[in-house]
């Protein structure tokens, strides 16, 4: 038996103000989150973040820690009791040219556990002509249930663009 | 064939443990990737971890090479004829945010193949405050200089236990 198995995909068509999965079944122990992601940012210098949210929950329940490369500069990303999600990075967005696309991958373990609070780890970046972002780190929902349904926000834009690709999988534990 | 096979889950039982091993791994896959979520005993904020292979305990014969990210800006770390590789394992301690377990993913490619073996792993342990190894985030290379196919890899917690409900689960990724 496949031990890796996709759960849900899709590619936009159109714009998106989100995408949930929702159709997370108890046949596995941990799930992968492949994402090749653009947002409608249109800020200088061109990246952005996407947002996870877990069960449909949007109180300041999350939170971020993680360490990135903006071009030769590397910083920290911390955030606490936040309502937009756990944030995984980096997405392209305007002004970057058009075709450019982030990549970013997220796993979430043990999903279905009720005695450990949701979480993630998520490493992305995107390069462009002028300024690239790197990140590796992750995030806690400070909830024990079982995750259900997990939603990835479109950063500090409002939509997701056409041709982002989003793809959820299923780790099996038997 | 399926790409990805499970060859194993672990679930750290009542009381925790102080290590996990695989043993008897296969040697019908190309590469092998262990996906965990693992949470200390010890009164940390998060807490290290070692991976070993094969049963060596001495010889000096790892390395590694990790970014790390905790509380500061990523800065690097390498640590050269070592009996262990560590940092892939790291996880929240008891003096974490409660319930909080960390996340990480290790991949071993050409696990059997003759040449020195290489493992690289990223993980993330979040937390509530920012000081200074309040968190850990870590992207770690190591390398086991053996020519020896890897028959079992030993996840040791870096002081004390890993807690219960911590949870490491060992795949197999097929080449055909």
């Amino acid at each position: 038996m496949a031990a890796w198995e996709v759960i849900e995909s899709t590619t936009l068509s159109g714009t998106s103000t989100g995408v949930t999965f929702s159709s997370l079944t108890t046949d596995y122990v941990h799930l992968l989150v492949k994402m090749t992601v653009r947002t409608d940012l249109n800020t200088t210098p061109g990246y952005d973040y996407v947002g996870i949210q877990f069960n449909g929950d949007t109180g300041g329940n999350y939170g971020t820690t993680a360490g990135y490369g903006f071009n030769t500069t590397l910083g920290v990303a911390e955030e606490a009791a936040n309502i937009n999600g756990m944030k995984v990075r980096s997405t392209a967005c305007d002004p970057e040219n058009a075709l450019m696309f982030g990549q970013i991958e997220v796993v979430i373990p043990s999903y279905q556990s009720t005695n450990q609070n949701g979480c993630c780890v998520g490493i992305g970046g995107k390069a462009g002509s002028s300024n690239g972002f790197n990140q590796f780190g992750g995030g806690y929902w400070d909830n024990t249930a079982a995750i259900t349904s997990v939603t990835l926000n479109p950063g500090g834009g409002t939509n997701f663009n056409i041709g982002s690709t989003f793809t959820i999988y299923g780790l099996r534990s038997s | 064939m399926a790409t990805l096979e499970l060859i194993t889950n672990t679930v750290v039982g009542s009381g925790g443990a102080s290590s996990v091993t695989f043993s008897s791994i296969p040697d019908t896959y190309q590469h092998l990737m262990i996906v965990a979520s693992g949470r200390s005993a010890r009164s940390v904020y998060q807490d290290g971890s070692n991976m070993l292979f094969n049963g060596e305990t001495s010889g000096n014969n790892q390395s590694a090479v990790t970014i790390v990210n905790n509380g500061n800006a990523p800065a690097g770390t390498s640590e050269t004829n070592d009996n262990r590789v560590s940092y892939l394992f790291d996880c929240p301690g008891a003096d974490a945010l409660a319930d909080q377990f960390g996340a990480n993913i290790v991949y071993l490619p050409n696990y059997r193949w003759g040449e020195f073996k290489n493992v690289i792993g990223w993980n993330s342990n979040s937390h509530t405050t920012f000081d200074t190894n309040d968190y850990a985030n870590d992207i770690c290379v190591g390398s086991w200089r053996s020519t020896a196919a890897v028959t079992s890899i030993l996840i040791k917690n870096g002081v004390g236990n890993f807690d219960e409900h911590s949870t490491f689960t060992l795949y197999g990724i097929n080449s055909a």
